[in-house]
């Protein structure tokens, strides 16, 4: 599956590389889901794994959220607007952060969004209009507030007041939110390539409205179910700039400096007095004295009579010279078995540098700098001041100068060692030298482990930490998706369009190559071929149409929230990893923070596993929905596969003043199990005992499917089908090894119950 | 050249009252002038291929500038005063100007390391390694690019000079923590961002002096025109906050470094091309009109997440900060398009005494935490082009993370400086091992798209543009003397280490050497005075612990 670079053009298209923007399907009712690539992992039965970002849709957003984000005012030129205004009220309020000031403001247009100033209202009044146009366009539905998913113009490129209602409708279908949500998803789902980027104030409308092109401008947090603006802002006040120095010196005229001309004086009368000093002093080869600062201390320079050749030859005397040293040194000589392993010792970097310093030191005089090389034992006969410049310390007097590096000085046996703490402590030199070393220090740790990369040592264990991240592949292959769509309703296999069983839902034509089924069963709709792959990509088909979202919607979102939730534990761990700057964004919408939603969504990101954001919204309100209600214990195990670890403290901490919805079975543990096994009035009196939630499992599990199926129509009327699936997913979970008879039997007893 | 006098003139002459048109010799000079222009650069040229520096290089050009006046006297059909007013004028006009044209091809550079730096270490794993200066200088010596430049060692940086910017309390916070205490720290660690992104690791104070050392000796070196380009890979800290640390840098030493070149030029202009934003020079210059910030980098979804096309400055720095945001994958063309004329226009219209560019390497193609797609010619051409202005310009590192991409980077645009150009064989050198499998200086683009398009990018540029257009023509400050300028403050500490053996120490530092009176002496010393003086350590050690206990409640507060 996995192959490396062909560049083939249709290869190339099928060719998935780490950081590209893709569609993955996870179900055949759902839209594509929108993923970034972050790491592409071969794993062991040799099937390639995503680790993807989450790029969110606007369904799978909470409504409200998405009513603030759009109408909090996200248009680019009010923010210059505002920026002005603000600058006349405040004039940057030391140490109030912008952020705080900015956060206000949104906060404020979010309670209030119609007392705004007059810009605003203008704004509104237009918005108003659009409205009414796009009531008028849907006037024969009823559900109008139902099918409306969009409040503003806020959150799209320049151009959007332009469109009418539908069109921006669809246009908003474009709009993504970006999540810090990571999960791993099997490379099979990827179903094509698109593009995502991030809205720009400059490009406007069909800049985005391209194929395959979307844009986001929100960071979702499904935790703590806010929108992020993904900026962050440069703070204002004493505490953040730097005092600038009021004056300039004054020896630097204004004029001068106008016409950049100060420079060019100063320098020319400056090398002036340079050349004449040098004329001077060039006569006896004297090295001139070089214009310094005190913040430093000269190592070399190129203003000497020297030419390139003389130099190089001054540095093979010092090779050689090394090699001598070597030569004699008793401790090198053991080491070096051969003359040629000597030389290239005495060749290494740290020869070359401590030559150039002393050639410096010597004012560069040839004679005098290879003096240097070979001092005798007195102390005034070798320039100390060498070892200052370079930092190395290589000095030993009375004899041919000897200049060693950390790869040098360790002896076969010091390094054995670090290779040993190497294995055990990896790169912690702190440690390494702590129980292996305590004789060297940290820094000559890190000088020596860097040159022990370049040994042939370390190419060896190399091998191994390649060989290891060979699973780690940088791009994939994948073959285009062929298989039939399970809504697919008919096929022209003669490749004339046929008529389909109803005109396309979506665009109103009746002939296509291929008919899906869309929307609920029951409506029993069908669109055509172009507007399936409209659906597939964009979560809408041509106009706003009441089953929008009807793949979210009950039993088979529940469904497609357990097949998924369990796909995602099946492909391992999918965790949520926040980025390095959490926190930094501007708070665009949140909802209060006793609202259930929220609530269930933070246990779930603790659970840490789950799709999407709906779905997990939906676990994890089912599980803060059981300590409210202190009763379904059966509907955990229905809803929470995914997320068994949920804190249930975290999720019943601030249990104040919400109501919950407790699903179908929930309502029916209640009333089908027995008052020894729950008794709602004693538990309720006792919220920190646990539940005996086995029994009550149990119990649910040993009633007859018909009387479970007369007691949840009391509750909810529901077609035996839908019970069956609900029936049969709570089955299949809750371990239906215990009475395998049910399922087989449970439908046709729900049957005969009807 | 049109003949002086005008036709009308002539009579006026008979009656030997001569009268000028002043149109005629002032048309007269320009030409003289623009000759001697391309006289002086064209001499210039032809002494670099010739090789003659300094003094036969004068020679030369004196040369010929005779040549020239020989030539302006021939076309004049040797009558001179039929167009000038004095014969010499030939010879003299604009001879220092032309002598600046000719001077201006060589650049002095200086460049500044310490052999130290390359043995910090971050962490295990941690991207950031100090290393890849190491192996730039190696590179940079066996280019044999060390001997065609001044090479210094900076001093340290002290204390007092890192606050000029820097918070007294996160600096003293930075010199007393270290890896073995910082579990008693957590609190102040959170507060000034420390531990995560910025490890505390051994010598991490150390490390910010020698960075904001080097800068500052770089800022020094440029302020007394000593240099041309100054260099220090050591440097570009960019993130640095006022009271924070930030992505991998502790102390700015950028911000030090322009504080410096401030103190002698009224206009900073400070560049950045390193991938992430430089957030935390643009926010210490955030309200000032006298430094321009400019910063090319990738924006959204990204460290640090500032740097938006908006932020354009605030109060007096408004429109003086400049943010090009930019999306994925950019190549060296689509680079150079933008940057290009951004900074020409921003070079014209801000008119900056001196440039510093911070020359972060992340931003080339396979850092391991970047994602453009520039190659070394790309990023170098940034360099080029700055150069290119002759106003005094600092070359700062800065990021990049795959070490052998930063070090071959840096080593080119080091040649850059020098006009040089270097093989694209790599020579031997210690580190040699690490350049593998082609052992080549350049580096290929991948093969990634670029998300940056040509409308996005043109549609960006023009809206820059009209941040510029809001600017004022260059902005000054009154000229007014001031006091003693560029205090020296070495870190005493340090400088009592880099003394010179030899020599006597300046009493700044023999002053700090004196013992301590409350001394325990084991020599003749003791006696009547000793009753004494344990007393005076009793009450000093009193007075020091009150001293530190009043010091550590201010922290908390």
């Amino acid at each position: 599956m996995a192959t490396t670079g062909t560049t083939n053009p249709q290869t190339a298209k099928n060719m998935y590389r780490v950081g590209d923007y893709v569609y993955i399907e996870t179900s055949n009712d759902a839209p594509y889901a929108i993923r970034r690539i972050e790491e592409l992992v071969k794993n062991a039965n040799n099937s390639v794994e995503a680790r993807v970002t989450c790029f969110y849709r606007r369904r799978d957003i909470e409504k409200m959220l998405l009513k603030v984000a759009d109408t909090a005012e996200r248009k680019f030129e009010e923010y210059y607007d505002r920026e002005e205004k603000k600058d006349e009220v405040k004039p940057t309020t030391n140490g109030e952060t912008e952020k705080g000031v900015k956060k206000e403001e949104i906060e404020k247009s979010e309670e209030i969004p119609q007392n705004g100033s007059s810009s605003k209202t203008d704004e509104l009044e237009e918005k108003k209009v659009d409205e009414g146009k796009a009531k008028e366009d849907k006037e024969e539905n009823d559900g109008v507030e139902e099918l409306r998913r969009e409040w503003g113009n806020a959150g799209l490129p320049l151009g959007a007041d332009k469109l009418n209602g539908t069109q921006r409708h669809l246009f908003r279908q474009r709009e993504l939110f970006l999540s810090r949500h990571q999960e791993t998803v099997s490379c099979n789902w990827i179903r094509g390539r698109c593009m995502v980027t991030l809205l720009n104030e400059v490009e406007d409308l069909d800049c985005y409205q391209k194929d395959d092109c979307f844009f986001y401008s929100l960071v979702y947090d499904a935790a703590n179910l806010t929108l992020l603006a993904d900026k962050g802002t440069i703070r204002v006040g004493n505490k953040y700039q730097a005092e600038i120095p009021e004056n300039v010196k004054e020896e630097e005229e204004d004029e001068n400096k106008e016409n950049g001309d100060a420079l060019v004086i100063d320098e020319e009368a400056q090398e002036d007095a340079q050349e004449e000093a040098q004329e001077a002093t060039s006569q006896d080869g004297a090295h001139r004295k070089m214009a310094l600062t005190e913040r430093e201390r000269i190592i070399f320079h190129p203003k000497h009579s020297l030419t390139d050749q003389e130099i190089d030859q001054f540095l093979i005397i010092a090779r050689a010279v090394g090699t001598f040293s070597r030569a004699l040194d008793t401790n090198s000589s053991t080491r070096f078995p051969t003359l040629h392993m000597v030389a290239a010792a005495a060749s290494r970097d740290v020869t070359l540098f401590h030559a150039l310093a002393l050639l410096h030191q010597a004012k560069y005089d040839l004679g005098q700098a290879v003096r240097y090389l070979c001092p005798p034992c007195n102390k005034d006969t070798y320039p100390f001041e060498a070892e200052k410049a370079t930092g190395l310390h290589t000095t030993s007097l009375g004899g041919p100068i000897l200049c060693r590096d950390q790869l040098e000085e360790w002896s076969t046996a010091e390094s054995n060692l670090f290779e040993e703490a190497l294995e055990k402590y990896g790169k912690d030199f702190h440690d390494m030298r702590n129980d292996y070393l305590p004789w060297k220090s940290v820094r000559d740790l890190v000088e020596y482990y860097y040159m022990w990369k370049t040994t042939n040592r370390y190419q060896e264990s190399k091998k191994q930490k390649t060989q290891d991240q060979e699973s780690k592949l940088k791009q994939v292959y994948i073959p285009a998706y062929s298989k039939p769509n399970q809504n697919l309703q008919s096929n022209s296999t003669t490749g004339v369009p046929i008529k389909g069983p109803k005109a396309c839902e979506s665009c109103q034509k009746e002939e296509s190559l291929q008919w899906f089924k869309w929307g609920p069963q029951s409506a029993s709709l069908f669109i055509c071929q172009d507007c399936q792959g409209i659906w597939k990509k964009l979560a809408s088909i041509n106009q706003p149409h009441q089953h929008d979202i009807y793949d979210m919607k009950e039993p088979e979102r529940e469904v497609a929230a357990k097949t998924a939730l369990a796909n995602a534990d099946k492909s391992g761990a999918s965790r949520v990893q926040p980025l390095n700057r959490g926190g930094s964004g501007l708070v665009i919408a949140s909802v209060p923070s006793n609202h259930p939603a929220l609530q269930a969504s933070r246990a779930t990101a603790e659970a840490g596993g789950s799709l999407n954001a709906q779905i997990a919204a939906a676990t994890a309100a089912q599980i803060s929905m059981l300590r409210g209600a202190a009763s379904n214990e059966g509907a955990l195990n229905l809803t929470t596969s995914g997320s068994s670890a949920a804190d249930p403290k975290g999720a019943g901490k601030n249990r104040i003043g919400f109501t919950m919805v407790t699903n179908v079975l929930g309502k029916l543990a209640r009333k089908l199990v027995s008052k020894e096994v729950l008794n709602l009035r004693r538990s309720a009196r006792r919220p920190f005992k646990d539940l005996k939630s086995n029994e009550i499992r149990d119990s649910v599990i040993r009633t007859e499917p018909a009387r479970l199926y007369q007691a949840a129509n009391t509750i909810r009327a529901m077609t035996p089908q839908q019970f069956v699936t609900v029936y049969q997913s709570f089955m299949g979970i809750t371990g239906a090894a215990k009475r395998p008879a049910t399922d087989p039997v449970g439908a046709p007893a729900a049957k005969r119950a009807a | 050249m049109a003949p002086k006098r005008s036709s009308t003139s002539r009579a006026a002459d008979e009656s030997r009252q001569p009268v000028y048109s002043e149109a005629a010799m002032r048309n007269n000079a320009a030409v003289l002038e623009y000759s001697r222009t391309c006289q002086a650069a064209a001499a210039g040229i032809a002494s670099g291929i010739l090789g003659l520096t300094s003094l036969p290089g004068f020679v030369f050009y004196f040369a010929t500038l005779l040549i020239q006046a020989i030539v302006w006297e021939a076309k004049s059909g040797f009558k001179w005063n039929n167009y000038f007013l004095d014969r010499s004028s030939s010879v003299t006009h604009s001879l220092v100007s032309g002598l600046f044209t000719y001077r201006a091809m060589p650049k002095k550079v200086a460049y500044y390391y310490d052999g130290d730096c390359g043995n910090y270490y971050y962490g295990q794993g941690h991207p950031m390694k100090p290393h890849r200066i190491r192996m730039t200088h190696n590179l940079l010596l066996n280019y044999g690019l060390y001997r065609k430049m001044e090479v210094y060692r900076p001093i340290p940086a002290s204390f007092e000079e890192m606050t000029k910017y820097h918070s007294d309390e996160y600096m003293l916070f930075l010199k007393n923590i270290r890896p073995d205490n910082m579990s008693e720290s957590s609190k102040q660690m959170a507060r000034f961002n420390v531990g995560e992104d910025c490890p505390v690791f051994d010598g991490v104070y150390e490390f910010c002096q020698l960075s904001c050392g080097g800068s500052l000796a770089a800022a020094c070196k440029l302020n007394q025109k000593q240099a041309d380009i100054t260099i220090n890979w050591m440097g570009g800290l960019h993130h640095a906050k006022k009271s924070e640390a930030s992505g991998f840098c502790y102390a700015n030493d950028i911000v030090l470094a322009i504080l410096e070149l401030l103190k002698h030029h009224q206009r900073v202009l400070y560049v950045d091309i390193d991938i992430h934003h430089g957030d935390g020079v643009e926010e210490a210059f955030y309200t000032t009109d006298r430094v321009m910030t400019c910063s090319f980098h990738k924006y959204g979804e990204y460290f640090p997440g500032t740097g938006d096309l908006k932020d354009v400055g605030a109060d007096k720095g408004r429109y003086y900060s400049l943010n090009f945001p930019l999306r994925d994958g950019i190549d060296d063309e689509s680079y150079e398009r933008i940057f290009v004329p951004v900074m020409q226009r921003v070079m014209e219209s801000y008119q900056p005494g001196a440039v510093v560019l911070q020359c972060g390497a992340d931003s080339l193609t396979g850092d391991r935490l970047g994602c453009f797609n520039l190659t070394l010619r790309g990023h170098g051409r940034c360099v080029e082009f700055l150069k290119k202005f002759g106003v005094p310009l600092m070359l700062l590192g800065g990021g990049g993370y795959t070490i052998r991409n930063v070090s071959r980077c840096w080593t080119y645009e080091t040649a850059v400086a020098l006009d040089t150009d270097i093989a694209n064989e790599l020579p031997y050198n210690d580190y040699f091992e690490y350049f593998g499998p082609d052992f080549k200086l350049h580096i290929s683009p991948a093969s990634m798209i670029n998300q940056n398009t040509r409308e996005y990018l043109e549609k960006t540029q023009i809206r820059i543009f009209e941040h510029l257009r809001e600017l004022p023509a260059a902005p000054g400050v009154q000229m007014q003397p001031i006091g003693d300028e560029g205090i020296f403050q070495p870190d005493k500490t340090l400088l009592e280490d880099h003394a010179d053996p030899d020599k006597r120490l300046p009493s700044v530092v023999k002053d700090k050497l004196v013992e301590h009176p409350g001394e325990f002496y084991d020599g003749g010393k003791e006696g009547e005075k000793d009753a004494q003086s344990h007393k005076r350590t009793a009450d000093e050690a009193d007075n020091e612990a009150k001293k530190s206990k009043v010091e550590s409640e201010e922290m908390e507060a």
